[in-house]
């Protein structure tokens, strides 16, 4: 059995003279977690409505669940859109189970799943109060259920985070955490990277409609240089010549009172961070303060998409 | 196919819920229990209304008094009519005309009136037969209110009587007050002018403030007439009684038609009725079909309007959607229409009124003519006819407002059938009958008019074909519009390219 559940190959989507999706790869393995990421236009719900099979690529082949339309396996598939909306005048659990059998699922069964998910994600007062009566938070999570009630394979969720207070958040990462613990894959879009950064397993990271970083939030962050930074008011001449260390730079408007001044040292390769301040020590450059942090998923982002566009 | 009726059944459970269905569902019905309740109440509760004569020339005013208490039998001898058969037992014939024509009120009065007939009638009733009620006189003939001299001067008169008429003084009528309704002035030689023919000054003046009730006009009118032309023939040597016998003959004229079986060509009275009927089923089918076009068009919207067409899509096809809404939206027109023609068929058992008789049969005719078959037939393709244009302005359209803008010029369009609908009636197989047939738009109800009158059966069946030929090609280029269109936001798409769309090119 084939442990991929979406393959893309040189997907291009073209809309008259506008290319949206320009020559995408991709591989998605069985029971991941994998993270869209991409500012807005970026292409990514372009790439998604042709996952399944909304719109036609203009060239290219998508393999889904081993089939090459997602309308043949559409009861194993979910999908919450970018652009949210439901049946005003039809009641949560009604709309929810509505979903659900048209996913295959019986009506019967349909109606006690809806259920159970409101009750599970704090819905259970609103099970029978229409959707224009729920607040858009709330309706929002309804969606969210929608997508998921019957129990898919593989769920791709577009903007799941958009519009949901704090709170509500980190219910819906609990509930993608839930759904890649029962073996469902899961692929979500943000342009909240904490978000990507705290569930992610891997990243596709696309702009201008062309992938620019496929793999690992770690392997992400390693695409950019690691950095140390300084604050002294001694000499750091001895450092810039030391092995290890790409570039030195100081950081924020030179100060022309006296007093510590803020250095950023950029690390080449594996160099570790140690060696700096041995380096210190040695040279006799006096610290007040000494920070080294991993990059976070964002600084790789903006790097990478600014990378991207000095390239393009 | 199961996405279909999945989505079906949504668009009709939520179709059946809401408040547009019930009041259309029931609408129809209510007007037709009360427009018959309130003709029949008025017709009941109309009030009595009294006149005064003031007779100088000692003649007219007994031959108005006369034509009064005439018109008023012939209302009795009509609602005996109906009271007869509708109380009579089953094969009894009473052998009376009860018809009120004036030869039968005439035998009528002279055999003595509702008393005579009424014993001969009464072996013949229903056990459980009510009592006969004669009707209440329309028009009550009253002397003058006391203190006028019918003598005096016509203008004293007229002074006196005036505050009468205008209703600021009222006449004591069995112990209550009334308001004159009416008074006539006669003049002494009214007679001999009227029989000289002269139309010279008025001698014979009706006053009243009330003019648009014109019975009672009718009834004087009669009185006087009857009397001036008794006393011309007889002035002529023509005897008059000889003259009522000869005005009395009626020459009998059978109508046939020659497109019913042999030996039932009779044309009945609930025949006729049957051919007007069509009419009212065009009638029936215009607002059917449409108040089910406003549903599919606000449904159409909505999936778009509140953003739920992609998750849908992820789901089914947007021709799973499309026939899915066309299937819940006819079952709901199906429904509206059975519950309408059920509840007009009813009502017409129900009904007790005026003409009720004639009305029941004339219901039974439209029952077993299969113009009901027809009705759903025309009802259905015509359904599917105006379903791809309304889906396709559905699909085009971001929001109501939008729809409307479109639906505007299509509106007009479509009354045309409502304007035609009684001229077809009249002339079903003429030039604007046949031309109307050939216009898809209006095919259905130009067919559903006609069908009453037997049209040719070639273009009958021509014109079935024509409606599914139709319905297929705007639902087929409807459902290209409406998958191209399902994504689409924001601007609507130019002309040419919904022709791309139709032709099967183009982008979302």
């Amino acid at each position: 059995m084939n442990d991929k559940v979406l393959e893309l190959e040189n997907v291009t989507k073209r809309f008259g003279d506008f290319t949206a999706v320009h020559d995408v790869s991709l591989a998605i393995p069985r029971g991941s977690i994998y993270g869209f990421l991409g500012q807005n236009g970026a292409g990514k719900t372009t790439t998604i409505r042709m996952i399944f099979d909304i719109i036609k690529p203009s060239s290219g082949r998508i393999t889904i669940l081993g089939a090459s339309s997602a309308l043949e396996v559409r009861p194993r598939i979910g999908y919450l859109p970018e652009e949210k909306g439901l049946y005003k005048a039809m009641t949560a659990v009604a709309t929810i189970a509505y979903f659900a059998t048209l996913k295959g699922m019986s009506r019967v069964a349909a109606k006690q799943r809806a259920r159970e998910l409101l009750e599970r994600y704090g819905l259970a007062q609103f099970a029978d109060s229409k959707i224009q009566t729920l607040s858009k938070g709330m309706s929002q999570k309804v969606q969210v259920i929608c997508a998921i009630a019957h129990n898919p394979e593989f769920v791709v969720l577009d903007e799941p985070f958009s519009g949901l207070d704090p709170v509500n958040q980190q219910v819906l990462e609990q509930l993608i955490r839930d759904l890649a613990q029962r073996g469902s894959t899961v692929i979500f879009s943000t342009h909240v990277m904490q978000h990507a950064e705290r569930l992610c397993d891997r990243l596709l990271l696309i702009a201008k409609g062309r992938k620019i970083f496929d793999g690992t939030v770690a392997g992400a962050k390693a695409t950019i240089p690691r950095r140390v930074l300084i604050s002294t008011e001694s000499s750091i001449d001895p450092l810039t010549t030391l092995e290890g260390v790409a570039e030195v730079k100081p950081v924020g408007p030179p100060a022309a009172a006296p007093g510590p001044k803020d250095w950023e040292i950029r690390l080449r390769g594996q160099t570790s961070a140690q060696a700096i301040l041995e380096k210190c020590f040695q040279s006799g450059i006096v610290l007040s303060r000494f920070d080294h942090s991993e990059p976070s998923l964002h600084d790789a982002f903006v790097a990478l998409v600014g990378g991207n566009e000095e390239r393009t | 196919m199961r996405y279909i009726l999945l989505i079906a059944l949504r668009e009709f459970a939520e179709n059946a819920k809401t408040k547009g269905f019930w009041i259309g569902l029931f609408m129809l019905p209510l007007i037709i229990v009360v427009s018959i309740g309130v003709s029949a109440k008025l017709s009941r509760s109309e009030p009595s209304r009294y006149f005064v004569v003031v007779d100088k020339s000692g003649v007219f005013g007994e031959s108005v008094k006369r034509s009064a208490e005439w018109a008023h039998q012939r209302s009795v001898l009509d609602a005996l009519g109906q009271y007869a058969r509708g109380n009579l037992r089953p094969g009894q014939d009473p052998k009376l005309d009860l018809w009120p024509n004036p030869a039968a009120v005439d035998a009528f009065i002279a055999a003595g009136g509702k008393d005579a007939y009424l014993s001969r009638l009464r072996p013949m009733l229903r056990d459980n037969a009510p009592e006969f009620k004669e009707p209440s006189r329309h028009y009550v003939l009253v002397d003058l209110p006391g203190g006028i001299d019918a003598h005096a001067s016509d203008e004293a008169i007229l002074t006196q009587l005036k505050p009468y008429l205008i209703g600021d003084r009222h006449l004591a009528v069995n112990g209550g007050d009334a308001q004159l309704f009416a008074a006539l002035l006669i003049a002494p030689d009214a007679v001999d002018e009227a029989m000289r023919g002269s139309a010279g000054a008025a001698k014979i003046q009706y006053w009243s403030t009330n003019l648009a009730v014109d019975d009672l006009t009718e009834i004087i009118r009669g009185g006087l007439d009857y009397e001036v032309r008794r006393r011309l023939y007889v002035a002529r040597g023509v005897e008059f009684a000889t003259v009522r016998e000869v005005e009395a003959t009626r020459v009998r004229v059978d109508t046939f038609d020659p497109a019913k079986a042999a030996g039932t060509e009779t044309v009945s009275t609930a025949d006729r009725i049957a051919r007007g009927l069509p009419v009212g089923f065009v009638y029936l089918l215009w607002m059917s079909i449409f108040t089910v076009m406003q549903m599919l068009l606000t449904n159409t919207i909505e999936e778009r309007s509140n953003r739920i067409a992609e998750v849908l899509l992820s789901s089914v096809t947007p021709n799973e959607i499309m026939m899915g809404k066309l299937l819940g939206i006819a079952g709901i027109g199906l429904t509206m229409v059975s519950t309408w023609l059920a509840s007009v068929v009813i009502a017409a058992k129900l009904y007790a009124g005026p003409g009720a008789d004639v009305i029941g049969p004339a219901v039974g005719a439209v029952v077993s003519s299969g113009l009901i078959p027809m009705f759903l037939l025309c009802f259905l393709l015509g359904y599917l006819i105006y379903a791809g244009l309304f889906l396709t302005i559905g699909a085009l359209s971001n929001d109501l407002k939008e729809a409307q803008s479109f639906q505007g010029p299509l509106m007009l369009v479509m009354m045309v059938p409502l304007f035609t609908m009684v001229f077809i009636n009249r002339d079903p197989h003429g030039t604007l009958a046949t031309i109307l047939t050939w216009i898809p738009l209006y095919t259905p109800f130009t067919m559903m008019n006609r069908a009453a009158a037997n049209p040719p059966l070639g273009e009958m069946i021509g014109a079935v074909l024509l409606m599914i030929a139709t319905a297929v090609l705007l639902l087929w280029s409807a459902g290209r519009i409406f998958r191209m269109a399902m994504l689409r936001a924001g601007s609507r798409p130019k002309f040419t390219q919904l022709l791309q769309w139709i032709r099967g090119r183009g982008d979302a």
